[in-house]
């Protein structure tokens, strides 16, 4: 649960021994040009450029990986020791600590420096440094919860001799205890130490013999606060094959060769070769997969001390990166050879956003599955373990097996566009509004408030005309003229069933028979009117002009507006309105009368609120046609006022002059 | 997910249920008329389990192994309780109990069949004997090395069932603190190993009480609601039943219940989902009211047939939350072209799951953007991985010699290339700087300088000023600087060049 992988301290030896030279390297450019070419002569890395190189690349292939919580900070020993860098993130990037350690600069060769002291300092100060918390620490102490500190030392020195490393480990002992003593206080700014893993890397050029007889890469627990590892590297590239080693080993990485990647020849582009390309992700990526790395094909990764996976390229056909795989896992990748060109071709090829499936054969059965997938998301490579096994879900029943799967009207393109009109994005603005998500889903239990499942259990939504409203009712706020909008998709409502126009069927198709019965008509645009009004009541609160829109609705109507406290009033009452509309469809127009005369049947009372004043036709149609004249236009002012003087300026000037004269 | 009933045939198991201390009392008889031993009362407990399943988890698959000095597969994995209530028959009682043995044929039997990410369910049933020597649990127990590989390596759940009382010297808690040490050893914490007895005396009514107490820890139905806004919901069967999330992550152990209600917050393309890491997949069943007749119900739509519907043709998924911070994804799924079936996907807990949706909290309407052509997805890394920033890296000679090339090649092209040749050379040589490599400086002064000598007669005199200048800047100690840049020498052919 703490892995001491969290924290990492890199000790640096900055003494006279990593001044030598240890490792030729022919930096001259081999092409042979001509005469008066002479080749130069190879020049020499110090034990430190190979020191400095080798955890250079520790730190890449960790960054590249772990976007986060895996903290290296480097410490150089030196008179004073000194600290490169800090636990916060933007100091862990290989760019800040190439950048620090060009000005410490490389030592030298000057043996009065008192060496064992120096590293003896170091040791101190990386436990110190150690003992600060990591900006993931602060935040769980902040939020009271348990920390538990542990951390890795890496020392990479020259260890003299047996002697020489138990001095080192006890002075790591003796500072660990000393350091929980003080920092057993409860200050927040520094932890005392739970455990130090104490990796020692003793390094020398080639050809200089120590007497070390400690085993190499076996445990040891000095005590439970401090335990250690050995391992002895000839400088140079054992020294980085070493590192790469701890690398995998220190945050549980794995190798995978992508194998058999067609790519064009440098020189000739017409030709195809298969090539290579290693890369480093986490263990978990095959472990998830299979357990352990048992049934996978392992090689020895070339010149490496450690096995990689072979994994076959599998040329992408098609859109299979749109298709949704089922994968347990992902993990970011980093190519073992950053810069080679088979990297770069692979890695280039994916940052295009294309992606590969990869093929494993299993040892066991020799099977050959579709194991994974490389692909990029964002700028990042990840590695996408697919799930190879037999599913639980295999063959599972069919949606259209189970209940309401043999409708066959279902309203999919309506709510289709309501998905798309409903789409998630990552929201850009204030960062402390933490409740875009919450916006989202109230928006989409606006959309959804009423939202008729099927074609045949709806008559407004299927008519044209409704449109618009429907639209704007949906939004958030209304203009004005989305209020317009909507009290003209109204009238043309009112204006259809003036004309006696017939209303969509119950498919959807539009009616145009006249042969129908006038009284069907008349039920059905009184569903039709019910459903609308329980459309626009159910959004008549999202704003006033959505009110409005209701007001209107039941102005038209002549339907007492019910207030808001009445609200479960009304939605009970429409309730019974629509049972009594499903009953009365079925029973014809001469029994609906006879109902409607029956002084306790709901029939009755609606006709009474359908004209509440007892007027006549011609005045209810004048009223209501003045009504719809007053809401499609402002009045002119000089119209509603009816003594208004005209010529004011003329009798002013009149009486002005009167008075002067 | 799959279970694995693992049956201790031993021969112990065909002692008589209850001892006859006295010959006259009544003893209790098996269904098949035989006097009842410890055999029967597995046999029957499978059956009642059998019937649970049956009754509450349609997709489940279910083996039956029987262990003893030898592992045996009685019944393969298969959906079809029938056949292995038939299979249950031929089980016979063989020689000693082997409890190491019959876990490693489980070992063998998931790992062919389900890999090692499927979590198993896992009953023994047994007389709670520890047996004796090699192989037995007695040994597995007593840490004692074993073949088998320890920890398991797939998610298991275990129950066992003892079958046994007084009457058949059962010493209940030594068996039960031998069951917990293997809990701990086979790698399950917490609630993921029970145990169970049977109360007071055995009889067929007693032992059937017992698994029934398993069945309803392992075969509930999980039912809840589907939400896409307040008056859209849905009653949902979710298969295989979601089992809470307790697992140790870095810092912290992650517990979360899945919620009952599994409310929709929005939607998002697949192809921008793409694929993302999930922790279960599930198959959401619109629930059955039990009652009704079966026709009708297909006849009145459902809105979880509605919602496929619409996902299906749009290749939408819906953001679903399923509990604190805990998100998952529902879609249309389909195994072939004819049938497909609505589907639910659940990420691991946390709102940072998914690196390229971005933290899903911060997740709002699409429509408060600004109107664009391209998806808002995915989410752009800050990160810049060393992949794709062109790192120096000189561990192999041959990385030190293509840079050098690169140098080269654009200082034969000057002027034209003055402002390339010096950012190549700078970062070579603030690279070696860092390093602490300064012999590659003098190095690379020695290549520019025969560099001039070779320069061919119609390259610009440019060439040899700069190189020579370059020659003399990396020999002087400013060089040493990380914040030195060289930068190029003004002169007369080069005017207008840079």
């Amino acid at each position: 649960m703490f892995p001491c992988s969290h924290k990492t301290v890199i000790l640096l030896d900055h003494g006279p021994e990593f001044a030598q030279p240890c490792h030729p390297v022919e930096f001259d450019v081999q092409r042979a040009r001509g005469p008066g070419y002479i080749p130069l002569n190879p020049v020499s890395k110090s034990v430190w450029t190979c020191v400095v190189e080798a955890t250079l690349e520790y730190c890449r292939i960790v960054w590249d990986i772990f976007p986060q919580d895996k903290n290296i900070r480097f410490v150089v020993s030196r008179s004073p020791a000194e600290i490169l860098n800090g636990w916060q993130a933007e100091h862990q990037s290989t760019n800040s600590i190439m950048t620090a350690l060009a000005g410490v600069g490389r030592p030298t060769a000057d043996r009065t420096f008192a060496a064992e002291k120096n590293i003896l300092e170091g040791v101190e100060i990386a436990i110190d440094s150690l003992c600060e918390p990591t900006p993931r620490q602060t935040k769980l102490l902040e939020e009271g919860k348990e920390v538990v500190n542990r951390g890795r030392l890496i020392v990479i020195t020259t260890v003299v001799d047996d002697f020489y490393r138990k001095k080192l480990l006890s002075a790591a002992l003796e500072k660990i205890i000393k350091v929980n003593q003080e920092n057993s206080g409860g200050d927040e700014d520094v932890l005392t130490l739970n455990n130090v893993e104490m990796v020692l890397v003793h390094t020398t050029p080639k050809g200089v013999e120590y007497r070390i007889h400690t085993e190499q890469d076996v445990m040891e627990n000095i005590s439970p606060l401090l335990s250690t590892i050995f391992y002895s590297v000839e400088a140079g590239s054992g020294l980085s094959t070493k590192m790469l080693y701890l690398c995998l080993k220190h945050y549980d990485l794995a190798s995978t060769t992508v194998t058999g990647i067609p790519m064009k020849e440098e020189q000739n582009a017409s030709s195809s070769a298969n090539y290579d390309v290693e890369l480093f992700h986490e263990a978990a990526s095959h472990r998830r997969l299979l357990g352990d790395f048992e049934d996978m094909i392992m090689a020895l990764s070339e010149g490496n001390e450690y096995q990689t996976c072979k994994l076959k390229w599998c040329t992408p056909r098609g859109s299979s990166a749109n298709e949704l795989h089922h994968c347990s896992g992902t993990f970011r990748i980093t190519p073992t050879e950053v810069n080679s060109r088979q990297s770069s071709c692979l890695t280039n090829f994916l940052l295009s956003g294309r992606s590969v499936m990869l093929e494993m054969q299993r040892r066991s059965t020799g099977n050959k599955t579709l194991s994974h997938m490389l692909t990029s998301h964002g700028g990042e490579i990840f590695i996408h373990t697919l799930n190879s096994n037999k599913s639980v879900l295999e063959d599972p029943p069919s949606i259209s097996e189970g209940p309401g799967g043999r409708v066959t009207d279902y309203r999919i393109r309506e709510l289709a566009d309501l998905i798309k009109c409903n789409q998630l994005a990552p929201f850009l603005g204030n960062n402390k509004d933490n409740s875009p998500i919450d916006r989202a889903q109230a928006r989409l239990a606006r959309f959804s408030k009423v939202l008729p499942a099927t074609i045949s259990s709806t008559t407004v939504f299927n008519i044209p005309v409704f449109e618009p409203l429907h639209a704007a009712l949906l939004k958030e706020t209304l203009t004005e003229e989305d209020l317009v909008e909507c009290r003209k998709v109204i009238f043309a409502l009112m204006s259809m069933e003036q004309k006696g126009d017939a209303l969509p069927g119950p498919l959807g198709q539009p009616v145009t028979s006249a042969g129908k019965k006038g009284g069907k008509r008349e039920e059905q645009y009184k569903v039709m009117w019910m459903e609308l009004e329980r459309f626009v009541s159910a959004h008549s609160e999202e704003s006033p002009r959505h009110h409005a829109v209701l007001e209107t609705l039941m102005e038209v109507r002549q339907k007492p507006l019910v207030k808001k406290d009445d609200k479960v009033g009304l939605d009970v009452a429409l309730r019974e309105l629509e049972k009594f509309q499903a009953m009365s469809d079925s029973l014809d127009r001469v029994e609906g009368l006879k109902r409607s005369s029956s002084p306790h049947s709901p029939g009755l009372k609606k006709a009474k609120m359908l004209n509440p004043g007892g007027l006549s036709v011609l005045e209810l149609w004048k009223s209501r046609k003045e009504k719809e004249a007053s809401m499609m236009h402002k009045e002119f002012a000089g119209r509603m006022n009816h003594s208004l003087k005209l010529y004011l300026k003329l009798e002013k000037d009149e009486i002005q002059s009167k008075q002067k004269q | 997910m799959p279970t694995v009933i693992l049956l201790d045939t031993s021969l112990s198991m065909s002692r008589l249920a209850m001892p006859k201390f006295d010959s006259t009392s009544p003893i209790e008889l098996s269904s098949s008329g035989e006097e009842l031993e410890l055999r029967h009362l597995a046999a029957n407990g499978v059956n009642c389990i059998l019937d649970q399943i049956e009754a509450n988890c349609k997709l489940e698959s279910v083996a039956l192994l029987q262990f003893s000095s030898k592992c045996e597969l009685v019944s393969t994995f298969s959906r079809d309780m029938d056949l292995i209530r038939s299979k249950l028959l031929s089980v016979s009682c063989q020689d000693k109990s082997s409890l190491e043995v019959g876990l490693k044929g489980l070992v063998a039997l998931v790992r062919d069949e389900w890999g090692s990410s499927t979590p198993i369910t896992l009953i023994i049933i047994t007389d709670g004997g520890l047996g004796h020597g090699s192989y037995s649990l007695h040994n597995l127990v007593t840490g004692n090395p074993t073949d088998l590989r320890l920890p398991i390596m797939f998610p298991l759940t275990v129950s066992v069932a003892c079958i046994g009382d007084v009457n058949t010297n059962l010493d209940v808690d030594a068996t039960k603190g031998a069951y917990e040490i293997l809990f701990s050893r086979i790698g399950l914490s917490g609630a993921q190993g029970t145990f169970h007895t049977v109360d007071g005396s055995l009889s067929i009514k007693s032992a059937e009480t017992m698994f029934k107490e398993i069945a309803s820890l392992h075969y509930k139905q999980w039912i809840g609601q589907l939400e896409m806004g307040p008056e859209m919901t849905c009653s949902i069967q979710v298969c295989p039943p979601p089992k809470p999330y307790d697992r140790a992550h870095d810092f912290e152990v992650v517990k979360r219940e899945l919620s009952s209600t599994l409310a929709i917050k929005g939607f998002v393309c697949q192809a921008d989902i793409s694929s993302p890491p999930v922790y279960s997949r599930h198959l959401i069943l619109p629930a059955t009211t039990g009652k009704e007749n079966k026709d009708e119900d297909g006849k009145s739509p459902n809105t979880c047939v509605f919602l496929h519907g619409a996902l299906k043709v749009e290749n939408m998924c819906g953001l679903v939350e399923v509990g604190e911070d805990w998100y998952g994804f529902i879609y249309s799924g389909s195994d072939n072209k004819k049938k497909s079936s609505l589907m639910l996907s659940l990420f691991e807990p946390g709102l940072d799951c998914v690196p390229w949706l971005g933290s899903l909290n911060r997740l709002g309407p699409a429509s408060d953007l600004n109107e664009t052509t391209h998806s808002p997805f995915p989410v752009k890394s800050d990160r810049k991985p060393s992949y794709s920033v062109c790192p120096v890296v000189w561990i192999k000679q041959s990385g030190i010699q293509s840079d050098i090339q690169k140098v080269l090649r654009h200082a034969r092209k000057l002027p034209e290339k003055t402002s390339q040749f010096y950012k190549e050379l700078n970062r070579l040589k603030r690279a070696a700087v860092c390093f602490g490599f300064y012999e590659l400086l003098e190095g690379v002064a020695q290549i520019c300088e025969r560099e001039c000598g070779l320069l061919p007669p119609n390259v610009s005199p440019d060439c040899a000023i700069q190189l020579t200048y370059v020659a003399q800047v990396l020999r002087s100690s400013d060089c040493y600087d990380v914040d030195h840049v060289i930068t190029p020498r003004y002169n007369n052919f080069n005017v207008g060049k840079m």
